[in-house]
């Protein structure tokens, strides 16, 4: 395991993904704060603050995490890689397990390419957080969190899926399912009960305003509303969404969240694993 | 051409990604006409327009395209184009067919999207296809043939089998953001509510009440008639990106169509990319 670490350490550092990846969240996180600087006019300001722009980048680590994975275990299959490590007496469950690591680390490595150029840039420009320091280190630790578990479930994909290009067409769309999936989750849990219709019309000779209709997209309490939390704060692409409009009213409960991802997609991929036949 | 296209044309009909993405934008319109007919039956029911229903398919049509593209013709690295010119076929009529191949499989994800909102609006909602919607079919049409055209130009001078999708993917939804970005710039109000002077309303906002500060304030954001509005307009009607969320946001009442700039734009964008996909396909070192 040790030498599989090791080997996978060295080929880690040097793919390419990895450090486009880290720059592109590093460059979007850049973004997000400089666009965030106090605006002032003839005679009013608007002031923004670190709470709002900081914690943007979650988002971007999503699909950050889907390119490395791919990128780093896609040429294992190509080159004959994973059949020489079987060959030489490691044991299927080692490889997964080394892969995994490396790729967790390759998330954490994305995510601190956006944290670290934030705070140092967004601190002076903005000033500190409104928010206390605590909840600071835990929504950090949380998107932390949520870009392990993205590693555990594209490190899945990656492994079990030998073509390159459809593993990697595989990842980046499911980045884009979960994205998409936990804002539309996100916003049924945000709707109203009503909606104004905005029309009016005629009645009696008389312009009479429609009321105000139930809003379809609104789920009162109950069974269904309480799946559509669970899996607004299950899936990674709900957490991001928590996590970038600053919602994540419990970051532990997230957290615990994912070390249950984590587990379910390490276990579902090494039994799988086991069984694929790898030419 | 007659052959590489009669092959080509073999060889995406066998594509799983051009059936799996059929399938997903005729259950992506079949979904929402559903969802649209339900909401009828138990909600006051808002008369709206088919093309309010038909067409949220055009902000995946990028993507899909994206990866119908690339995948369709990453394959053919490995062998397929230099075997294709050693035969004699001249590397203009492989770029061609390929071109033409691909811009029938955007067609045909734009029809597998319509064909079942044509048939089940006026079934479920009542609503047949007006004017309107015709014309805006219509461009959707070209505004495939234009992401047709800039996939196969990346799908064809980029021969690495993995690079070639990631580019396209990301390609896709960079331009869908910048289109975003322009639509919501333009969209901006001269003027806002002021922060100091209102409840902090705008998220991110740090309050600083004042008494006598005015109740509104000029909107930083807003972008004022003149040479930097029309770049933006110009951007959101040119690039494909713009136009997809301009079609898929029509049911949002976002979207204000100048459909014969965007028609013209497709075909700009079109003929831009066959040239120079063309021009560098002809110098590449096919191995």
């Amino acid at each position: 395991m040790q030498k599989l670490l090791s080997a996978g350490w060295v080929r880690l550092i040097r793919c390419k993904a990895l450090w486009f990846a880290a720059a592109a969240t590093a460059l979007y996180e850049v973004y997000q704060v400089l666009s965030s600087r106090t605006k002032v006019g003839d005679g009013w300001s608007i002031s923004y603050s670190m709470d709002g722009c900081f914690f943007q980048f979650a988002g971007m680590v999503c699909l950050a995490a889907a390119l490395v994975c791919a990128f780093f275990i896609g040429p294992e299959y190509g080159d004959g890689t994973m059949r020489n490590k079987l060959l030489a007496g490691h044991s299927r469950r080692n490889v997964y397990l080394s892969n995994l690591v490396l790729c967790s680390l390759a998330s954490l490595i994305v995510c601190l390419s956006a944290v670290l150029p934030g705070l140092a840039l967004g601190i002076p420009l903005l000033g500190p957080f409104d928010m206390g320091p605590g909840r600071v280190v835990l929504l950090v630790l949380g998107i932390l969190a949520m870009g392990l578990a993205y590693s555990a479930i594209f490190t899945l994909t990656a492994m079990l899926i030998p073509n390159r290009a459809v593993s990697l067409t595989a990842a980046l769309l499911l980045a884009i399912v979960f994205l998409v999936l936990g804002s539309a989750i996100s916003s049924r849990l945000n709707a109203l009960p009503f909606e104004d219709t905005g029309t009016s019309v005629f009645t009696d000779g008389k312009l009479v305003e429609m009321p105000l209709r139930p809003n379809p997209d609104y789920l009162p309490d109950g069974p269904v509303r309480s799946v559509f939390a669970f899996l607004n704060d299950f899936l990674p692409g709900g957490q991001a969404g928590q996590y970038i409009t600053n919602k994540a009213a419990d970051p532990l409960r997230l957290i615990g969240m994912d070390g249950v991802l984590i587990a379910v997609a390490t276990i579902a991929g090494l039994g799988l694993f086991q069984c694929k036949d790898i030419h | 051409m007659g052959n590489l296209l009669s092959a080509d044309m073999a060889r995406l009909w066998r594509c799983k990604a051009f059936w799996l993405s059929c399938l997903f934008f005729a259950g992506q319109t079949c979904a929402t006409m559903g969802r649209e007919y339900w909401i009828g039956t138990q909600t006051i029911a808002l008369h709206a327009s088919l093309e309010n229903y038909i067409f949220p398919f055009a902000f995946f049509l990028g993507l899909a395209a994206a990866v119908v593209c690339t995948l369709y013709l990453g394959a053919e690295h490995t062998v397929g184009f230099r075997n294709k010119c050693c035969v004699g076929h001249s590397r203009a009529s492989v770029y061609g067919a390929a071109l033409v191949t691909c811009s029938i499989a955007s067609a045909l994800l734009c029809t597998a999207a319509v064909v079942p909102g044509a048939i089940l609006g006026p079934i479920l909602l009542g609503e047949g296809v007006s004017a309107m919607a015709l014309a805006m079919i219509a461009g959707i049409y070209l505004l495939s043939m234009a992401y047709a055209a800039v996939f196969t130009a990346i799908a064809m001078l980029i021969s690495s089998q993995a690079a070639a999708p990631v580019v396209a993917i990301l390609l896709s939804l960079l331009l869908l953001a910048v289109g975003y970005a322009g639509v919501q710039r333009l969209a901006e109000p001269p003027t806002i509510p002021n922060p100091a002077a209102a409840p902090p309303t705008i998220e991110g906002v740090e309050p600083d009440r004042d008494a006598a500060a005015p109740e509104r304030i000029p909107n930083p954001n807003y972008l004022p008639d003149g040479p930097a509005r029309s770049a933006v307009q110009f951007l959101t009607d040119f690039l494909p990106g713009g136009q997809s969320y301009q079609y898929g946001a029509v049911s949002t009442g976002t979207a204000s169509m100048r459909l014969p700039q965007k028609m013209a734009s497709c075909a700009a964008v079109f003929a831009l990319s066959s040239t120079a996909g063309l021009a560098l396909f002809r110098r590449k070192d096919l191995k």
